[in-house]
């Protein structure tokens, strides 16, 4: 055995030396699962000899002398009634053999994590998929492994290692590592199996863990790529969208000059250069900081905040190219503007061409929503769905801009109607109503762009919230509460700081005819409703009415069934228990939806396991907490509650699947709020624009009776009501698509309850807040403007 | 009201503005009344004072030296409301976003006056001006002539003591001209007056009084 260690030891050695970022090989002994006693009790361990590894423990006591023996953890002590220096018999494989506690240490799942054990996790923590802890390990001195494990027949597992040694590796450098390892793996398997290196009755097996690293990363990053590319070229388009309309915006606000130039031959080829030059500066700005917060918002509501710069960088030149295109697309928007001026085109503006347009995008509308019905009775699995399929999410937005544009131009065409309920009321809110009203084509195709920006930014928000609520409650009705574990003890656990309760069930109860199968539920109801998720449409009474029912007194036994009606008495020892069904419950915490389960009391529970209890399995008690999950598990922990199986709504929240739904999201929740801010900002500049033709008409006006302030009011009604026009349309257009995508984006359809739509009130509330103080700002910034004219001047210019 | 006391009088105003180092008398010493139920033209060529004379009557400018009275007092002239004093400047400063209708009817909507109740009165200035079949447009989509004429229906709607107009026909043929003045002879006929700044010589000729401007100086006088 030694030979085969030293030997294999050398060899890899040898081999690593080329390989970049590995430490030292190090060797460690590792058993098979044996058991403990040192009285009645046994308990599983595993014994482990590793190089320094009492000095990567926490100590909690030794014997005497500690040199001889093994060390237990604490835990397992406890649970088999062993201290320092007892004697303990270790049953394996073939043999038990006797020796003594040399120590305690802490239980490594409760120890802080260290570096030292990271490549033993799978032997030390719980898996997802696990409903215990492994076997804790009983630390052996070295010169005494080869004894005990010989003397059990033991034929530990070897292992040798290689620590990796290089912080946050990029994805390039964990795929070039494990190239290399993997060569070094073949040359070292090709030898043991030309018999160079010899491995007598082990079989050997070389690997490494980066392999799995890599295939989780890659499978997430394959999940992820085809929404994000699309939200990359949707934002590109936007942005391109932007650029066009800066380059138009331009033009108009130096039309003058833009037809002195033309009149002058200057065409609008050159004048968009012109424009396209004069923005190269401020686009470099704009660029950086697109980069920079790009970057950042990526960090925030990515899947991780540990970003490397790297990153940012390595996509400059995609980045520099967009600049390029952008400033072009400018150059062509103010090109079209030159040109639009020249021949003088009309804007649009008569009612016929708002009606065409009006039929084409709700024509749209209406495909769009047929095409997402179609979809959604197609949609069968959902793991397929979603980050898989852009279209899925391409959809929505398409949804969205169908409805905006359709609200906005519904509502600029019930304007009208609504200023001539204002004409007599108020003059100022009349005037108002008719610009908003009679608004160009710039301040129409503003006031639709915030409105599907901000509608995919509610979608985003909304569709997000509302998975993850919901997701969260179908995990708790699976778990039971937060937290569900399966203890031993049969008293409530006391000084807890969270709400908990115990549940007992027993299943493969016989019921009616023999051929219903039930679990029998016992629950407490003074503690019940404090900790157990509940829903209202479990049932068609309150929890607190159902656990009252139960309470009854009265023969038969109240009950709740669950799943399929109770077809009769329970049946068990020869004998019946009649019940009397009080409730039928569509759902039930803990049981799962295939199951049929009959809820009662717990005291009625113990009564009725009396009876029949002899010819069925011994009942599971568990204890369902409310909280924080890895909170809770610690507080159970550090209060000395055993803990046999636990499971937590973390583990169904944690799948990749739904985290990177979330994350896509939450990306498109922040695309649209970024691009609702440009449309808006650009609305608000562009309204202000206007105002600055308009100092003639406002010196006639204040002649009339207009007073300062009647002015400022029409000026923040029209700034604010083209603001509101556009978050109402997003909200009418982004919610209700919020509504239909949610559900289709279930995760598990058929498990209660229904999926929650989670509306985000402060988001709304926030961004009304928002538009509502940057709509006065820029109203007082138009009346400042008219304020300081110097009308006399004007007049004779 | 009849008798000595002018509807408006300027005495002894002087107007300068500066234009960096260099400084512009848009206005030297100016006497000029103007009676009640007259027709007031002012000629002369660019940059005479013409405007400068018209800001100060409107109260836009305030003169350097002088007086401005109005019906006896001294008011500020800005503050004088649109039923004293009624403006049809060179650029027109009609709402875009209101149809002409509502252009004309705005001084009695400002003043209080409901739909129904201004409906007579705009009905009668826009049948003065012809622009029967054009009130439910809005101003860009009508011609600078008609623009104009829309202009001055707005001055005229509340009736008001004194019309003042800039080039009130600049952009109307001699058919639209006609129909111009004729709008003028009309409120001079309920006792208003009316101030027009004008180059157009049939304009002129119909006039009660003709003042010549010259290099911020009233230089003749005729009627």
């Amino acid at each position: 055995m030694r030979t085969i260690e030293d030997e294999i030891k050398g060899v890899l050695t040898e081999e690593l030396r080329g390989v970049p970022h590995l430490g030292p090989v190090s060797t460690a002994l590792v058993s098979a699962i044996s058991r403990v006693s040192a009285g009645e009790e046994q308990k599983d361990i595993r014994l482990i000899r590793r190089d320094g590894a009492l000095d990567h423990v926490e100590k909690i006591a030794e014997a005497d002398d500690p040199r001889h023996g093994i060390w237990l953890a604490d835990v397992t002590a406890e649970q088999i009634g062993a201290a320092p220096g007892d004697r303990i018999v270790i049953s394996g494989p073939a043999r038990k053999k006797s020796t003594r506690v040399a120590g305690l240490y802490r239980y490594l799942p409760l120890d802080e994590p260290r570096p030292y054990w990271q490549g033993f996790g799978e032997l030390i923590y719980r898996g997802t998929s696990d409903d215990t802890y492994p076997a804790s390990f009983a630390i052996v001195p070295s010169d005494e492994y080869y004894k005990l494990t010989a003397g059990l027949g033991d034929f530990p597992d070897i292992r040798w290692e290689a620590p990796l040694e290089m912080p946050d590796p990029a994805m390039s450098e964990v795929v070039a590592l494990v190239d290399a390892l993997d060569r070094v793996a073949a040359t070292v398997t090709a030898s043991v199996e030309r018999g160079e290196l010899k491995v007598d009755r082990y079989s050997f097996e070389i690997g490494t863990l980066l392999e799995l690293v890599r295939s989780t990363a890659t499978e997430r990053i394959e999940s992820v790529t085809p929404v994000v590319d699309l939200l990359a070229v949707a934002g590109g388009l936007v942005a391109l969208g932007v650029m066009a309309a800066a380059g138009f915006y331009l033009v108009r606000r130096r039309i003058v000059e833009a037809r002195s130039l033309s009149a002058r031959g200057i065409g609008p080829l050159a004048q968009g250069l012109r424009y396209g030059l004069e923005a190269t500066i401020p686009a470099g700005i704009g660029t950086a900081a697109g980069v920079f917060l790009g970057f950042a918002v990526v960090r925030l509501v990515g899947p991780t905040n540990d970003l490397p710069l790297e990153a940012a960088t390595s996509e400059l030149p995609r980045v520099v190219l967009m600049a390029v295109i952008g400033l072009v697309t400018m150059a062509a928007g103010a090109a079209f503007a030159v040109r639009r001026a020249e021949k003088e085109i009309a804007e649009e503006g008569d009612t016929a061409t708002e009606r065409r347009a009006l039929v084409v995008a709700m024509g749209f509308a209406v495909a769009g929503v047929a095409v997402a019905v179609i979809l959604r009775n197609h949609l069968s699995d959902v793991e397929d769905i979603g980050l898989r399929d852009p279209m899925t999410m391409a959809l929505p937005i398409g949804l969205i801009l169908c409805a905006s544009v359709v609200g906005a131009m519904a509502l600029r065409l019930l304007l009208p109607q609504a200023g001539r309920l204002l004409r007599d009321r108020s003059p100022s809110l009349y005037l108002a109503s008719r610009r908003l009203a009679g608004a160009p084509g710039m301040t129409q195709v503003l006031v639709t762009a915030g409105a599907c920006a901000l509608g995919v930014m509610l979608y985003g928000i909304t569709v997000g919230s509302s998975v993850k609520v919901s997701t969260q409650a179908k995990a708790k009705l699976f778990v039971g509460s937060d937290f569900a574990a399966q203890t031993s003890s049969a008293q409530q656990p006391q000084g807890l700081s969270f709400p908990s309760t115990l549940v007992s069930a027993a299943d493969g109860i016989s019921a009616g005819d023999g051929f219903q199968q039930v679990t029998l539920v016992g629950v407490d109801p003074a503690t019940f409703d404090g900790a157990a998720y509940w829903d209202s449409t479990f049932a068609d009474v309150s929890l607190e009415e159902l656990l009252g029912e139960l309470s009854a007194d009265g023969d038969p036994v109240p009950a709740a069934s669950v799943g399929e009606p109770l077809s009769g008495p329970l049946n068990g020892g020869g004998t019946q228990v009649p019940l009397r069904v009080v409730e039928t419950l569509d759902a039930f915490p803990g049981v799962s939806e295939d199951e049929n389960a009959v809820v009662v009391t717990i005291d009625n529970f113990h009564e009725i396991l009396k009876v029949i209890g002899s010819s069925i399995s011994p009942p599971d008690q568990e204890l369902w907490a409310s909280g924080d999950p890895e909170m809770i598990e610690r507080s159970l922990l550090e209060n000395d509650v055993t803990l046999l199986r636990t499971v937590d709504t973390g583990v169904v929240l944690d799948t990749p699947g739904l985290q990177s739904m979330l994350w896509t999201l939450g990306v498109l929740g922040a695309l649209g709020a970024a691009a609702g801010l440009i449309a808006m900002l650009g609305l608000f500049l562009y309204l202000q624009a206007r105002h600055r033709d308009t100092v003639i008409a406002s010196a006639i006006t204040r002649r009339m009776g207009f007073s300062r302030t009647a002015e400022f009011t029409t000026s923040l009604a029209e700034i604010l009501g083209a603001a509101l026009i556009s978050l109402g349309v997003a909200t009418a257009a982004g919610l209700p698509v919020a509504a239909l995508m949610h559900v289709q984006l279930d995760l598990r359809p058929t498990l209660p309850p229904d999926p929650l739509l989670v509306i985000p009130m402060m988001t709304i509330a926030a961004t009304v807040a928002i538009v509502g103080v940057a709509s006065a700002i820029s109203a007082w910034r138009v009346q400042r403007s008219i304020d300081r004219a110097d009308i006399a001047q004007v007049m004779r210019t | 009201m009849t008798g000595s006391t002018p509807l408006a009088r300027l005495t002894d105003v002087s107007k300068d503005y500066h234009r960096g180092p260099e400084t512009v008398h848009a206005l030297r010493g100016v006497d000029l009344s103007i009676d009640f139920g007259e027709l007031v033209g002012i000629v002369g060529p660019s940059g005479s004072g013409k405007t400068t004379l018209i800001n100060v009557l409107c109260g836009w400018e305030h003169p350097d030296r002088g007086e401005v009275a109005w019906m006896g007092a001294s008011p500020e002239m800005g503050r004088l409301l649109w039923d004293q004093i009624a403006v049809v400047p060179q650029r027109l400063g009609l709402l875009d976003e209101l149809s002409l209708a509502d252009n004309i009817g705005l001084p009695l909507m400002l003043s209080g006056q409901k739909t129904h109740a201004r409906a007579g009165r705009v009905g009668e200035v826009v049948a003065l001006l012809e622009l029967d079949h054009l009130v439910d447009r809005r101003p860009r989509q009508v011609s600078l002539g008609e623009q104009q004429r829309t202009a001055l229906a707005r001055a005229l709607v509340m009736s008001p003591r004194l019309v003042i107009a800039d080039e009130p026909t600049g952009h109307q043929d001699a058919e639209r001209e006609t129909t111009v003045f004729d709008a003028f002879r009309a409120a001079v006929s309920t006792g208003a007056s009316c101030l027009v700044a004008t180059h157009s010589p049939r304009v002129i000729e119909q006039l009660d009084r003709v003042v010549e401007m010259e290099d911020g100086s009233i230089v003749g006088e005729r009627t």
